[in-house]
């Protein structure tokens, strides 16, 4: 009886409508080496191929995801900082491309976060101000949502789209002490004791702060992904 | 403290945030190799990892790609660097001499740089091999933790999976978690497919809708595992079923049925 009733699969039906977090879920929820998504397995192979010295899949990488690390350097350091860091980021996975592993995250989470740790070392070492506490009037979270509505087209909903639109929408329910002090912990590699003393507040009000914050965002994506896959 | 309370903290860990005293005793829990507290790690470094998505990507100028291009394009000459300088002319002003000494110089080079060269290429070669290993063992080893944990969930559901087309031989398992959504299944006995076609997983909803739920490969003996998470909302999956697609998996399944069960 199955048998006949998938039979009629052939020929095609038109497409189903997809959940767009569902594709997503999909690909975040496959760490066995399937490819559901093709952002994902479009990744994967460049990487392998940049392992075996492709250096047009490097340039692939950087056209996909430069922008992504760049706009991270930004909100840490100065322009020309910036470009410098976005370019070790991509030479160092030229260099070491074996450091990147499947099973600690996307190639994209693995770039974004190694362009941070990169700034963070050069704003450590450099002893300068944090760029971010001079950029208090601007509220990134905000602005990506603004932006995103007023050029956001109501029909494009890939999964990519919607997992952003859904961190953004996390980050701006949270207060705006939460999210001054996670920005200023995770953008302006600030200790809490140092974002306490540039805020003015108790050293346990920032922890509390980031804590909370943090748990909020982790709930959240455990909502949009499903309890116990992410990537 | 308990791993559960741990959870919180590893966000703290990962954001470099917590106090000295509080991040030596982390490591030295994560030190024991508490595969719970490790999977707590990844968690929070992922969390960490989607902050960026909320900053509007920006484009950085083009020399910079230009740059990096270039550089590659230089290590790769580099690393395939001829050995002898082309012949010319200036061995005939120089003289004997400086021919006994280009001479020796080549011969130091054939029989010192060259070995040597052809070493560390085996070296690094070895070493890209050993790194794939450690990260197939790695990806197998947390294929097993989830399988695991699974096993231990009092929510589990079992259904055998048939042979719905000509590999009569072929059969699978799906475990469904009904509490974390996490459904796992692992196949026997397919055959391994060329480069151009792969298995995709199917739902098939109370509705008839035809779900793609990503693809996987086998190994040489047969052997294949994919794991889904199914979101809440989707409710109603009455039948489970593989087929073969072109590489990449299809959005409508186009192949023929290899696997099917009724759920």
């Amino acid at each position: 009886m199955i048998s006949v009733m998938i039979l009629d699969w052939i020929p095609l039906t038109p497409s189903t409508p997809v959940p767009p977090g569902w594709l997503l879920a999909l690909a975040r929820g496959d760490s066995s080496g399937g490819r559901p998504d093709p952002i994902e397995t479009d990744d994967g192979e460049l990487m392998r191929r940049i392992r075996d010295r492709d250096g047009t899949a490097l340039a692939a990488l950087y056209d996909r995801h430069a922008a992504a690390v760049f706009a991270v350097c930004l909100r840490m350091l100065d322009r020309s900082d910036a470009e410098e860091v976005v370019g070790d980021v991509f030479w160092h996975v030229w260099e070491r491309p074996e450091r990147y592993e499947v099973s600690r995250g996307s190639v994209q989470t693995y770039l974004t976060l190694l362009g941070r740790s990169r700034a963070a070392d050069r704003l450590r070492s450099s002893g300068r101000r944090r760029k971010i506490l001079d950029d208090a009037g601007h509220d990134a979270v905000r602005e990506t949502l603004h932006d995103g509505a007023r050029h956001g087209d109501p029909f494009d909903r890939t999964a990519g789209k919607e997992l952003r639109r859904h961190v953004t929408l996390a980050l701006s329910q949270l207060d705006a002490g939460q999210r001054q002090a996670i920005e200023l912990s995770f953008y302006g590699a600030m200790s809490h004791s140092e974002i306490a003393e540039a805020l003015g507040q108790p050293l346990g009000t920032v922890k509390t702060r980031i804590r909370q914050g943090l748990i909020h965002l982790r709930d959240s994506l455990d909502a949009f992904y499903g309890a116990g896959e992410r990537a | 403290m308990t791993c559960d309370e741990r959870r919180d903290d590893m966000l703290l860990y990962v954001a470099d945030a917590l106090d000295r005293g509080e991040r030596q005793s982390l490591d030295a829990h994560l030190a024991s190799g508490c595969p719970r507290c490790a999977g707590h790690l990844v968690e929070a470094s992922s969390v960490l990892g989607h902050l960026p998505l909320a900053l509007a990507p920006v484009e950085p100028p083009p020399r910079l790609r230009e740059r990096l291009v270039q550089r590659v394009a230089a290590d790769r000459k580099r690393s395939s660097v001829t050995m002898f300088p082309a012949r010319g002319s200036w061995l005939i002003g120089w003289g004997r001499p400086a021919v006994t000494a280009a001479l020796a110089a080549g011969l130091l080079y054939a029989l010192v740089v060259l070995p040597l060269r052809e070493r560390q290429r085996a070296l690094d070669a070895e070493l890209t091999a050993q790194q794939r290993t450690i990260d197939e063992l790695r990806g197998e080893l947390v294929a097993a933790r989830s399988a695991i944990d699974m096993l231990a969930s009092r929510d589990l559901k079992l259904a055998l999976l048939a042979s719905g087309g000509p590999q009569a031989e072929a059969w699978g398992r799906l475990l469904r978690d009904e509490r974390s959504r996490v459904w796992q299944l692992y196949t026997f006995d397919l055959q391994p497919l060329g480069p151009d076609r792969t298995y995709e997983l199917w739902f098939i909803t109370d509705d008839d809708r035809k779900i793609p739920a990503g693809t996987f490969d086998v190994d040489a003996a047969g052997r294949g595992r994919h794991q889904v998470t199914v979101p809440r909302d989707l409710e109603g999956i009455v039948v489970a079923a593989v087929t073969d697609e072109p590489a990449g998996g299809s959005p409508q399944p186009t192949g023929q049925i290899q696997l099917v069960a009724r759920l």
